[in-house]
């Protein structure tokens, strides 16, 4: 009988040793660019993402196999010159990658007229992102909806913050 | 003779250039611009990485009736994502070219319920389009005929 709190104390103490790990990770600037001639309306941006996924685990003692979730926390886009983000009137972002399907990470509507930087609306649903992040690059889909036409390409750099959820 | 071969390079360097393009890849004919049978959408199909993806470009009635502002994805299961743009949304997502003029492995979304189906895409004709949404069995879904907007 005397074994039992003994016992729970063991127990408390495994269960508070093995709390999974919450790690910070950010993607760094992600240049993106549509490409000219430009319309009004819906245009396609677009630019790669290598994670470094693997290498920032294994710099914190981790390895894939210790990721257990992913979560998009924070979603930044800002210009890439002095225009901002003139003229872009929403945006919304995808990512995608090797058999990962399309899958809509955050959306902006409407942007702050004249802004140079702004923050997105995350997704609720992010499911399977361990999976795509895991193949170290990412495709980043941004639909940037003009509101004029315009010859040039368009450069906008895409920010991502994550959550990781690692085994302990 | 240095005259000559600079002329000559002149003169060739048209060709070169012309030959220099990779040959389009016989799914790149579901590029372009389609309308749907309903008529209240244009869909532009455009190539990302290997794959094919359509989104809205153009409404027939682009401001909701009540709020009178720009349609947006009111009817999306993720509750943050509602405020996307209708124009300008994604509503064609990764099809592989099998060969055969169909495109598989897709999805289509309908914005009016908010639901996402199972789709094959078949080019009927250079300007036609049989779009078969389906849960499940293809056998049990439903096709509906895109026409291209500017005909080939």
């Amino acid at each position: 009988m005397p074994r039992l709190p003994l016992l729970t104390l063991l127990l408390l103490v495994f269960t508070a040793c093995s709390e999974p790990e919450r790690l910070r990770f950010e993607s760094g600037p992600i240049d993106l660019t549509a490409a000219g001639p430009l319309f009004e309306g819906s245009n396609t941006a677009q630019g790669v993402w290598t994670t470094g996924l693997e290498a920032f685990l294994t710099e914190k003692g981790h390895s894939m196999s210790d990721l257990r979730d992913v979560r998009l926390t924070n979603a930044t886009i800002a210009g890439a010159d002095s225009t901002g983000l003139q003229g872009i009137r929403s945006m919304s972002v995808q990512w995608m990658g090797g058999d990962h399907g399309m899958q809509q990470m955050a959306v902006r509507n409407p942007l702050p007229q004249d802004s140079t930087t702004v923050q997105l609306t995350v997704a609720d649903e992010q499911p399977k992102l361990a999976e795509l992040l895991g193949q170290g690059t990412v495709t980043v889909v941004a639909d940037l909806d003009l509101d004029a036409d315009n010859d040039a390409d368009r450069h906008v750099i895409g920010s991502f913050t994550l959550e990781l959820t690692v085994a302990p | 003779m240095r005259t000559t071969l600079l002329l000559l390079s002149l003169l060739l360097l048209p060709f070169t250039r012309l030959h220099a393009q990779p040959p389009p890849e016989p799914g790149d004919r579901l590029i372009g611009v389609w309308e749907p049978s309903h008529g209240k959408a244009r869909v532009k199909i455009e190539k990302i990485g290997d794959k094919y993806y359509g989104k809205i470009v153009w409404l027939r009635e682009p401001n909701d009736p009540t709020s009178g502002t720009p349609k947006v994805d009111k009817n999306n299961p993720d509750e943050a994502l509602r405020t996307a743009p209708l124009r300008g949304y994604r509503l064609l997502k990764d099809f592989s070219y099998g060969g055969n003029d169909e495109w598989t492995d897709g999805t289509i979304y309908d914005p009016e319920n908010g639901s996402t189906y199972s789709c094959v895409i078949t080019l009927k004709d250079a300007n036609t389009l049989d779009i078969r949404g389906y849960i499940g069995v293809k056998a049990l879904g439903r096709t509906d005929v895109w026409k291209r907007l500017q005909a080939k």
